[in-house]
């Protein structure tokens, strides 16, 4: 009876904290929710005459092409070759480019630093693509007209050279991103209390010590956090940067070809709403799965950064 | 203050370090800008170069002959993303601060619910017929604001983690013997200690309302409501489109004039100046950070 | 709490699911002025006149009630609103006195179009007329199309008269029209472009060019222009001779009598009825020595493979001198005006047409649509009206054009292609283009008799109006048109070497179910062969 009694106030305490998430959680609902309806356009054959509520369902069907052709492999590794990478460099990168900001002197300087590393963020892929053109055009472009001569190098074709496109596309992605995910970090580094290091000081911790064991501690659920959410979108790549940037040239797609700009080619023309909303799915579940698995296993090893 | 050497070597290195950083950043963008200045028969012909071969303002006087409509639509995205953002920032902390707390008992069960939306979505068609058919927001300017870009999970799982990792429970404790209410607390106390990430999701937010062109290209047909980068890329996305359509080819339109390499890259330029521009003055939130030992519970 | 929110959701779930199922009916009940389409669509393919009347005079119909129709098309060229606005109110200044139907004109970015003409559908937006870039198979497939069959004879009698009946074979499927293609100059052949002070000054002779209609012929026509090349590329060594069109170059997609069957995934050669496969082909091989025999010499441009610039770019910054354009009559002048670099083109082959040359660019009435006759009735207005398909084409008279002294058009003073409010450019589009004024002062304005007389003079492919169900063959084709991107461009710019990588993309081809797709059109094409004896 007691017990109820205060579950009952315990409750009633927290309607407050409900009543914050009601904005947000409506937005997420309509916004994200009701769409997910949409999740049924892969089981069907669309007849428009019919319109998509009553098209005929055609099971897995819209599926198989993601598993029966001879790039299915290909796609799937170079996806998840290149999220591992980015992953891994997308992480150490920022953290370090944050502790660096956070720790520089002066009035100007730290605002500049910033300031530039941000830029590239401030372009889309499609005008990132002419910028790597403009570097990397076998006739005109800007490496093989001044660059390689001055160094002394015969011109290379950029883009029919597909051993070069692992290297370029995780530089590309790193530059672009770095200034974001650097600040990302910054503003955790700068949340922290300074009187953490304060006493590190006094005892005498170097700042190799000071970053090992306070700055990357109080950074890890960070880290944590935004590792799982990359895990969820494993199969997933960004359509921009793996079309637009090698300006899909095919002679480099052994090395460039991904899920998803397979699926925008090769139904550019087929024009399948299914087929497409069917890749989706796929890549979906495989993430959910995997997501799932990473928190279950961050849970057990430290519950108290693990995302739900 | 006294500098140990250490310290001093440790600030020499981020320096080069961070300089050799801002360079890789600000080089191509010098290219892009000088490519906007060149004429462009010459870009073509000789190629690209740090510094103009052939000086031209060819392709600024061409934006600048379109100045009523680019301004008009420079406007729209001014509006858009202020009002966006604003929204953004109230209703991301407002759910993102319950999930951090550990006490609320659906923190985990939400959780999960805002993270869900980043791993499955409905695809475009879904939300199309949802947009117009039952919110009817075609041709209006909240198409622009509303449909993907007020909030999404990403910066509410990362404000969450920050509440959770900087805010001492301690501080909440404390203030709600004082007899504070949640609201109270989260407004006066949780808010200020919070200023670097409303700081950094509000500038995500803004350049993403600064850049979008999907909502546009998908819900607005009438040309008044076209922001900046619904109006450039119009141009961008018909060159893309007449060289790549062969049945548009070969029934004539190959043979348009189109805006040229150095117009595309004078766009773009116009269109991340403001961002460059302002970017500063959100900046201090960064630098200065907050001393939270002051407010320690 | 878990219960209490996957129940909440589940019903959110739901209520939209219904909302949206509903959309459709509550927005065609929301454009109030429709009010009479519901009789006239249950009149269907009856001549009464109960949707339509006689107008007496001119003997064209007209709708009984006003009736609003929505006119969708992919816009590639430069408006605003006000613009637009005007050629809409120029336009339902005539169609509302002529056929009592008000036209609400639809311009859609040219990059999504497709998609966003699906989702218009299904989501049950109104959508009646719409123009089509290539996608008349695969509309045609998922249902888009209505019949219009039914509503040609009495609502669409000019369009039948403009097009005539070779054309219309073309969007015609099991003996139902489901399209009507544009009206232009369909016999688009291969042409060789050259820079005229280069030809000149050099005294390079171009007799020996002439249209080839055999493959032999055709050879000796390419051997001709690699003679030319050759004297132009020693005249002038710094530039090239040609650049590429989309990664490829045309003379490698071009053969006397060759039917592309759409996509070039089994095709028809030499006027035969046997779908083979074209990359494996004697010719296409002996096409791809001449073209990496070009690259190597310089004649092709570095940067053909990837350049996603158009061709005419490169003439103008004279990077180029010359190249190869699929297209009809006034070429030259056509480049010379966009580039200002004058240039001399030369047709190299005898026009095939066949089904994709005639319904690449077709219009058509939505399979959603209620109003099919006041659509109807608006095509044969875009088919035969001159002041609309001006209206479309170049838009309203005295604002964003001027009639010339010599029957051309031309900007007013005091507007240029920047500041226009309508420079939609695309007369190449709508409907009728014979019935389209010439823009530009001086271009010649005998050009449309000539197309015309090349589309009647013209061979057609056996094949002409057959079109092939690609549904279920769509696995391969995804497969399929990767595999070209991913040889195509480097071998059909000549970049790689035909003698390494043409064995490797066969193989690929047929790892990826060419012969599959080949046998499918087989079948497909004697079904339709034994039916229209």
């Amino acid at each position: 009876m007691d017990n109820r009694k205060s579950k009952a106030i315990r409750l009633k305490r927290q309607i407050p904290l409900f009543v914050m998430t009601v904005p947000g959680l409506i937005y997420l609902l309509v916004n994200n929710y009701f769409p997910m309806i949409g999740i049924f356009i892969a089981f069907k054959n669309i007849d428009y005459s019919k319109g998509i509520w009553a098209s005929d369902w055609v099971g897995l069907d819209n599926f198989t092409y993601l598993f029966s052709t001879g790039s299915a492999w290909r796609i799937t590794r170079n996806t998840i070759l290149y999220n591992i990478a980015f992953i891994i460099i997308g992480t150490i990168v920022p953290i370090a480019v944050g502790i660096m900001l956070n720790d520089i002197r002066g009035k100007v300087r730290p605002r500049l630093y910033q300031t530039v590393i941000l830029l590239p963020y401030l372009f889309s892929w499609v005008i990132i693509s002419y910028i790597g053109f403009a570097f990397m055009s076998g006739d005109s472009g800007w490496l093989n007209n001044s660059l390689l001569p001055a160094l002394g190098m015969e011109p290379v074709q950029w883009y029919s050279e597909p051993k070069v496109w692992p290297f370029i596309l995780t530089f590309v992605n790193i530059w672009k991103g770095v200034g974001y995910s650097s600040i990302v970090y910054l503003a955790s580094i700068v949340g922290i209390d300074k009187s953490y290091y304060e006493a590190a000081t006094v005892e005498g911790a170097n700042k190799r010590q000071q970053i090992c064991y306070i700055t990357l501690p109080l950074l890890k659920s960070t880290i944590v956090m935004l590792t799982i959410m990359s895990v969820g979108r494993i199969f997933y790549s960004d359509f921009g940067l793996f079309y637009q940037v090698p300006m899909n040239s095919g002679a480099i797609y052994e090395t460039t070809q991904t899920i998803d700009t397979y699926v925008y080619h090769g139904l550019m023309e087929l024009n399948d709403i299914s087929m497409s909303s069917a890749a989706s799915v796929y890549q979906s579940i495989v993430g959910f799965i995997l997501v799932m698995a990473a928190n279950i296993l961050v849970r057990k090893v430290s519950p108290d950064d693990a995302l739900f | 203050m006294i500098k140990s050497k250490g310290e001093r070597i440790y600030q020499i290195a981020i320096n080069i370090i961070l300089t050799v950083m801002c360079l890789l950043a600000v080089i191509p963008i010098w290219l892009m800008f000088m490519s906007s200045l060149t004429d462009n028969d010459v870009l073509i012909s000789a190629g690209y170069h740090m510094f103009p071969t052939e000086f031209s303002l060819e392709a600024y006087r061409y934006l600048f002959a379109k100045g009523d409509e680019i301004g008009r639509s420079f406007l729209i995205s001014v509006f858009i993303t202020v009002v966006g953002t604003f929204a953004s920032i109230v209703i991301t902390p407002l759910l993102a601060y319950p999930l951090s707390r550990k006490d609320f008992c659906a923190h985990n069960v939400l959780s999960f619910v805002v993270f869900f939306t980043m791993l499955f979505n409905g695809g475009i068609v879904s939300g199309y017929i949802m947009w117009t058919q039952v919110f009817h927001i075609r041709n209006s300017i909240w198409a622009l604001i509303i449909p993907g870009l007020m909030m999404n999970a990403f910066n509410v799982i990362l404000m969450k983690n920050y509440f959770a990792q900087n805010i001492p429970p301690a501080l909440i404790e404390a203030a709600k013997i004082d007899g504070a209410g949640e609201f109270y607390i989260f407004w006066k106390i949780i808010l200020p200690l919070s200023l670097p990430i409303l700081a950094t999701v509000g500038l995500m937010v803004g350049i993403g309302y600064w850049n979008d062109w999907t909502n546009g290209l998908y819900y607005v047909t009438k040309t008044e409501l076209f922001s900046l980068q619904n109006y450039l890329n119009r141009i961008n996305q018909n060159i893309q489109f007449l060289a790549s359509s062969t049945v548009a080819q070969s029934a004539g339109a190959g043979n348009t004039t189109l805006p040229s390499v150095s117009v595309r890259m004078a766009i773009a330029m116009v269109g991340c100046l403001p961002v460059m521009l302002l970017y500063p003055f959100f900046q201090k939130y960064f630098v200065k950070g907050i001393t939270i030992g002051a407010v320690k519970g | 709490m878990k219960k209490a929110i996957t129940l909440l959701l589940a019903a959110a779930m739901c209520t939209t699911m219904f909302a949206s199922c509903g959309g459709g009916d509550s927005s065609s009940a929301s454009t109030s002025t429709d009010t009479g389409s519901g009789e006239t669509a249950s009149t269907g393919s009856s001549e009464s006149a109960e949707g339509g009347e006689s107008s007496g005079e001119s003997g064209s119909l007209k709708m009984a009630e006003e009736t609003e129709i929505v006119f969708a098309f992919p816009a590639s060229g430069m408006y605003t609103d006000e613009g637009l606005q005007m050629v809409e109110d120029g336009v339902n200044e005539i169609t509302v006195a002529n056929d009592n139907v008000r036209v609400n004109i639809e311009a859609i970015a040219s990059n999504t179009y497709t998609n966003q003409i699906g989702m218009m559908m299904a989501g049950g937006e109104q959508l009646d007329v719409f123009g089509m870039l290539g996608t008349y198979s695969t509309m045609l497939s998922k249902n888009q199309l209505m019949n219009l069959s039914p509503y040609m004879d009495t609502y669409g009698q000019g369009i039948h008269e403009a097009l005539g009946d070779e054309f219309l074979k073309a969007t015609t499927n099991q003996g139902s029209l489901y399209a009507l293609p544009n009206n232009n100059g369909k016999a688009a052949v291969l042409n060789v472009i050259l820079r005229t002070d280069v030809i000149e000054d050099n005294n390079i002779s171009l007799d020996g060019l002439y249209q080839a209609s055999t493959w032999d012929e055709y050879m000796e026509v390419l051997g001709e222009v690699g003679n030319i090349f050759e004297q132009m590329k020693a005249a002038e060594p710094d530039m090239y001779c040609a650049s590429s069109v989309s990664n490829s170059m045309n003379f490698m997609t071009s053969m006397p009598l060759l039917d592309k069957l759409n996509d070039y995934f089994g095709v028809l050669m030499d006027g035969e009825t046997t779908v083979v496969n074209y990359y494996e082909s004697e010719e296409y091989a002996q096409l791809l020595d001449i073209a990496h025999d070009w690259y190597q010499k310089g004649y092709i441009m570095q940067d053909a493979a990837t350049t996603t610039e158009a061709q005419n770019t490169y003439i103008q910054a004279g990077v180029v001198m010359g190249g190869f354009i699929v297209g009809e009559e006034g070429q030259a002048e056509q480049i010379t005006n966009a580039t200002g670099v004058d240039v001399t083109c030369v047709k190299l082959l005898q026009p095939t047409i066949t089904t994709t040359d005639v319904n690449g660019i077709c219009f058509a009435i939505s399979a959603t649509s209620e109003n099919p006759e006041a659509s109807m009735l608006w095509l044969n207005e875009m088919y035969t009206n001159p002041d609309i398909v001006n209206l479309l084409d170049w838009g309203v008279e005295g604002v964003h054009y001027e009639l010339q002294d010599d029957g051309t058009i031309d900007f007013p003073e005091g507007v240029d292609s920047t500041t226009s409010s309508y420079n939609m450019n695309m007369d190449w589009f709508f409907g009728n283009q014979f019935l389209s004024y010439i823009f530009g002062y001086g271009r010649d304005t005998t050009i449309y008799s000539r197309l015309e007389a090349n589309n009647k003079n013209a061979n057609f492919s056996p094949a002409m109006g057959f079109t092939y169900d690609s549904t279920v063959v769509r696995n391969e084709l995804t497969e399929l048109s990767n595999v070209k991107s991913e040889y195509g461009p480097g071998l059909e710019t000549g970049t790689t070497d035909p003698a390494t990588e043409l064995p490797k993309f066969i193989e690929a081809l047929k790892a990826a179910g060419i012969d599959k797709v080949i046998e499918e059109k087989q079948t497909q094409l004697d079904a339709w062969l034994a039916e229209q004896q």
